[in-house]
């Protein structure tokens, strides 16, 4: 345990301190299993990122120093210490997505979505990023929604998918 | 006649991934069978016999490096398989992992027998996070390997014994450098280590690590248990075949397995089916985004070591991305200036600051402001980033363009004035 003298963690965020020391306990404290625990513990955050507090938690139940912990979480593109929207949506401008004129749906997403790529809906629904080739390159252009590979877009494409996430938000 | 051939991808749709039953009544577990009855050395034999290449890339004689292995002695070893496959235009280790996970898990089962130690030996396989939906199926693959008795401990009362385990990766193209996968197992930041000391010699926990890529793996029980069929194909300096992914202005993308000799045209027309447009086809980049451009007039190039050396371009990962007319210099350079300044991890000079300047570069091309001077600054700084980068991301990511400088020469110097 690295566990600073004061850390009043524990008492102030129990739910959260609960739930990581339950992801620690599955993976393993050992140093190696910071990426998995760092994913899991994403996973369960409603802003599909890792705050301040969660950081510091993983830190503080693995004993591993809060700046490596940070410093991990900040390097990977699966990792986000900034909230994102509900929905993430993440466009391959790869090469074959690039041949594949990706540009029109890009167009397209920062059309319906009101937004730039980078940036996230005033709403907290959708968040809209760039992400690498992610191996869907036969089916390109492609983009991932929550992680999802959703590949052959075209405008008309990206107009029902993202109504189609606008209408389960709304019923929920 | 059908110009893809199925050595690598036998199993692919006959055999039950998720079985292995299924894997064993189709001659799995036979090579490592075999195996265990011969000395590694004669097992290494093989794998010169056929002059087996890393598939991962960089294209090192298989057999060197687990000699090399063989030569390292330690009790505890690691045997690491990179699935990270973040080249762009590469997913021939996605169909691999999704269709026959038995055969990597075999061949790096070989690999422990030959290359590890003869207490616990850490084996892993590094899977990106982009292949989430595949974790599960490999995971369920050990797990059956294991109650069989190929994994854990004594296998096959020959007192080998491998732990075997998944590990994702979280999203950056850097880990599959072979010592920046390590860093990222252990749970850091990927970057980079310095080499020497090699990962041979010191690698996955500071242990001597053998690591090999998902289809380098894949061949290896295929050879062992009867190498015939896959020596039958190719060419005389590049035998066998190869998983290729085809991408981009074709009729049908997709991964195919072919002999080492076949001609990018008969790829592209033959076997993908053509264009998808009307268009001429205008040039494909082979390797990934770190491989060179060619140009249509080359189309009729082996792709074998020896065919695609003549014309300066490597294998690579076996990623053949196809544009066609429409596509200009400027876009392919932007799509790759952004992917490389994305994925730089940062760590040195030459590679973090290149690529900033390189997508400045493309900007101020888009813009029409670019000036002849900004051109020669531009292979200035490709020069520099090839030679002085600390490991092979900065290093090999000027290849693409500086072929397209060479076969685009009108084109690029278009767009400076
Ligand atoms: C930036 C960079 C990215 C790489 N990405 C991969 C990869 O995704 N998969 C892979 O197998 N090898 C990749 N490599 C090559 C590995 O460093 C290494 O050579 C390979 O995994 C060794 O296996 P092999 O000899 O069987 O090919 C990459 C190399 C560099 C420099
Ligand atoms: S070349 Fe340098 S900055 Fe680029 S990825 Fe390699 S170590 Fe990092
Ligand atoms: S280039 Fe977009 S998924 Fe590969």
């Amino acid at each position: 345990m690295n566990k600073p003298l004061n850390s009043k963690l524990q008492e102030q965020h129990p739910e959260l301190y609960a739930q990581v020391s339950e992801i620690v306990s599955k993976w393993g404290a050992s140093r190696d299993n910071l990426i998995a625990v760092l994913l899991d513990v994403q996973s369960k955050s409603k802003q599909n990122y890792l705050s301040k507090e969660a950081l510091l938690a993983v830190s503080e139940i693995m004993g591993i120093i809060v700046q490596d912990v940070y410093e991990v979480a900040s390097f990977y593109h699966a990792l986000s210490t900034r909230p994102r929207g509900k929905f993430l949506v993440q466009l391959c401008q790869g090469t074959s997505c690039t041949v594949n004129k990706v540009v029109n749906v890009k167009t397209a997403l920062e059309a319906e979505l009101g937004i730039m790529i980078g940036g996230s809906t005033p709403d907290g629904l959708f968040t809209f990023e760039y992400t690498p080739c992610f191996g869907a390159c036969d089916v390109s252009p492609a983009m991932r929604l929550n992680g999802k590979v959703v590949g052959n877009l075209t405008p008309e494409k990206i107009k029902q998918i993202i109504g189609e996430c606008r209408e389960a938000a709304e019923n929920e | 006649m059908s110009k893809t051939v199925s050595v690598i991808s036998k199993n692919f749709y006959t055999v039950n991934p998720d079985s292995i039953d299924e894997y064993i009544a189709a001659g799995g577990f036979e090579a490592l069978k075999k195996a265990v009855t011969m000395k590694p050395e004669e097992i290494i034999e093989i794998l010169n016999k056929s002059d087996l290449q890393g598939r991962g890339g960089a294209a090192f004689s298989v057999a060197t490096k687990w000699n090399h292995a063989v030569r390292v002695p330690a009790p505890v070893k690691g045997i690491m398989c990179n699935a990270d496959e973040g080249e762009p235009g590469t997913f021939k280790d996605r169909s691999l992992l999704e269709h026959n996970p038995f055969g990597v898990i075999e061949g790096m089962i070989i690999g422990a027998y030959v290359g590890g130690g003869s207490e616990m030996n850490h084996a892993r396989i590094y899977i990106r996070e982009e292949y989430t939906y595949l974790h599960g199926r490999v995971r369920n693959a050990i797990k059956q390997a294991e109650e069989r008795g190929f994994l854990g401990n004594n296998i096959l009362g020959t007192g080998l014994n491998i732990e075997m385990k998944v590990v994702s990766g979280a999203g950056a193209y850097v880990c599959g450098e072979s010592s920046a996968l390590l860093e990222s197992t252990e749970g850091k930041a990927g970057r980079p280590r310095i080499k020497p000391p090699r990962l041979n010699n010191v690698g996955l926990y500071n242990l001597p690590t053998l690591l090999n890529n998902v289809e380098s793996y894949s061949i290896v029980p295929i050879l062992v248990r009867d190498d015939s069929e896959y020596r039958s194909y190719g060419t005389e300096k590049s035998i066998g075949t190869k998983m290729i992914s085809v991408s981009g202005n074709v009729q049908k993308p997709g991964v195919y397995e072919i002999p080492f000799g076949t001609t990018i045209r008969e790829v592209v027309y033959d076997i993908a089916g053509g264009l998808s447009s009307e268009l001429p086809l205008k040039f494909v980049q082979i390797g990934g985004a770190s491989g060179a451009i060619v140009p249509a007039r080359e189309l009729d190039t082996p792709i074998s070591y020896e065919g695609l050396a003549e014309i300066g371009v490597a294998v690579g990962s076996g990623a053949i991305v196809v544009a066609d007319e429409s596509n200009s210099m400027l876009d392919y350079f932007d799509s790759l200036a952004h992917f490389f300044a994305e994925e730089s991890c940062g760590k040195c000079t030459p590679c973090r600051e290149g690529n900033r300047q390189l997508v400045k570069m493309v900007g101020l091309m888009k813009s029409g402001k670019a000036t002849m001077a900004d051109f020669d600054r531009l292979v200035d700084m490709l020069g520099l980033m090839k030679g002085a980068s600390f490991c092979g991301l900065g290093k090999t990511e000027p290849a693409p363009f500086l072929a397209a400088i060479k076969h685009f020469e009108d084109e690029v110097k278009g767009y400076f004035k």
